[in-house]
């Protein structure tokens, strides 16, 4: 086996050492030496250096040397630049757009949160009282509202336009029935109806504005104490001062409220203590409100004549549904009798 | 090995938080840092995070780099170490004391080509099956000297022990090499003598 004594691919250590060897021992080892050539691509199998240097950039974004800085220390060598700029084009910059677009995305998110959350605070709160109840709310400014059965009221949320900012008015939209004990302020409290606006500053006073069943809608204000100024939606310049004791309808939003009159504020107010009044109103719509106060199916059969003729009823105090059907029965000459959801009212025996 | 590898003016640039000499030796060490790291712990994986490691720490002591010092070195110090201790936690965490060559790396099988592509692959496969083999010691060296072109003083310096054992470890894994090329297939010792 010819001697190969000229390794230069050995080390220098190597080779002394492997002088110590047998020849042929020496030879064989310098093969595998050699041999290992083979291997040297599989050495670095998996080496990820461009994830690497993206962790890295994201660790300490200095390292980042993004084209738009050019400022480069005045140490750089700028002959050793090549892989430098290699490197750049193949990581930095990918992961400064990457950097960049997650700036983006979270500013985005950011936005959109902030956006959402002011959109929820923007919703009206609104406060409820379904059919069969009644719900006293206490508003922003300490106010307080009766809601009668059947009634929705909204406003916006701390009586402010958008956070910290408070609103012009205190603005409450009523659909339905409420009293409304109105805490002093410098701002305005405003009750909008469908029809009307009812405006004071602290007083006391009552708002039926029912849209349900009732068309076109009207608006009645029952004032206990304190002033208030009424008006249609559409005529906010023919306002009318309602004071204590006295009543006003708007029954039409380009139409301006009928001129204040005196009430019996009472009746109006029976509600609030779980009574019942209806002042002249027609059979059908005296039904409805029963229906709504007490959560109740009343049907009113066909034999019944004349529904639209009015009626009045004043409970001041708590009455249950077939109390005030059997008054209201035996005033009108009418029968009525259970069923499985209510009542049913129907013309005396004589008539079916 | 200081052939085109500045790393006297590396570590002066690097000292000045100069972050192009920190992009090129990454360029240029990355490679060679990761084929220790993973003699030493066996997965690709683990072999990138502790390379990783590495660039991020040089990164974090720049102020503190001696010029005295060889940069090289002492990177691939700061690699052995914590491919050390890695390999250390590692042990602890699976309480199992592990052969070396169980934790060789799995080489990919290659596909079955046909002619000398083949052959070749399956060399490859077979080297480094045979490398993982080795003692830990005996593979870090041949890999320092061999693959990453680090002279003995270098690679003693690195593994803190003595160029002459340096010397003992590689002959010592050239010499377990040649026995398995031998079963395998002897042919290849004498093919550059023939």
């Amino acid at each position: 086996m010819p001697m190969s004594t000229d390794t230069p691919d050995l080390p220098p250590d190597l080779k002394a050492r492997l002088r110590e060897e047998p020849t042929d021992t020496r030879a064989d080892l310098k093969a595998v030496w050699d041999l290992l050539g083979a291997a040297e691509d599989r050495a670095a199998d998996g080496a990820a250096p461009d994830a690497a240097w993206d962790t890295l950039v994201r660790r300490y974004p200095e390292l980042d040397a993004s084209p738009s800085d050019g400022t480069e220390p005045a140490t750089t060598d700028r002959t050793s630049t090549a892989s430098v700029s290699r490197r750049r084009a193949r990581s930095a910059r990918p992961a400064q757009r990457h950097s960049q677009w997650r700036l983006a995305a979270g500013l985005a998110l950011a936005t959109l949160v902030l956006i959402g959350g002011l959109w929820l605070w923007r919703q009206p709160v609104t406060v409820t009282a379904p059919a069969g109840t009644q719900h006293t709310a206490t508003l922003p400014d300490g106010s307080t509202v009766e809601l009668n059965s059947g009634t929705t009221l909204t406003y916006r949320r701390e009586f402010q336009t958008w956070p910290l900012v408070e609103a012009a008015q205190r603005r409450v939209r009523l659909d339905g029935e409420a009293f409304f004990e109105v805490a002093d302020g410098t701002r305005r409290f405003a009750v909008t109806t469908a029809n009307a606006q009812v405006t004071v500053t602290g007083t006391r006073f009552n708002v039926r504005a029912r849209t349900a069943g009732a068309s076109p809608p009207k608006t009645d204000v029952a004032v206990v104490e304190g002033q208030v100024q009424v008006a249609a939606q559409q005529r906010p310049e023919a306002a009318v001062q309602v004071e204590g004791g006295h009543t006003s309808r708007v029954a039409d939003p380009a139409t301006a409220p009928t001129p204040p009159q005196p009430t019996s504020v009472d009746h109006i107010l029976a509600w609030r203590n779980n009574g019942f009044a209806a002042r002249a109103q027609p059979l059908r719509a005296v039904v409805q409100d029963l229906e709504r106060r007490y959560d109740a199916v009343v049907h009113i059969h066909t034999s019944v004549d004349r529904p639209q003729a009015p009626i009045s009823l004043y409970y001041p105090g708590p009455t249950d549904l077939e109390t005030i059907l059997h008054d209201l029965c035996t005033a009108r000459d009418l029968n009525y009798r259970p069923t499985s959801r209510g009542f049913e009212i129907f013309a005396a025996s004589g008539s079916r | 090995m200081s052939d085109a590898r500045p790393f006297d003016e590396w570590c002066r640039r690097l000292k000045a938080s100069d972050r192009s000499a920190y992009a090129e030796l990454f360029e240029a060490m990355y490679g060679p840092l990761f084929r220790y790291v993973r003699s030493i712990t066996g997965t690709p994986d683990t072999a990138q995070d502790v390379t990783q490691d590495v660039f991020i720490r040089l990164w974090e002591v720049r102020d503190s780099l001696s010029p005295d010092q060889s940069l090289e070195a002492y990177l691939y110090r700061m690699a052995r170490n914590r491919a050390y201790n890695h390999e250390r936690n590692q042990r602890t965490r699976t309480e199992k004391e592990e052969d070396v060559r169980e934790k060789t790396p799995a080489q990919p099988s290659p596909p079955t080509r046909p002619d000398t592509q083949a052959r070749a692959d399956q060399l490859e496969d077979r080297l480094w099956q045979w490398i993982g083999e080795l003692t830990e010691r005996q593979r870090e060296a041949l890999v320092l000297s061999r693959f990453d072109g680090l002279s003995h003083d270098e690679v003693a310096d690195v593994m803190d022990i003595s160029p002459r054992t340096v010397n003992n470890h590689i002959v010592r894994a050239l010499k377990h090499l040649r026995g398995r090329i031998d079963d395998y297939e002897p042919d290849l010792l004498n093919a550059d003598e023939h």
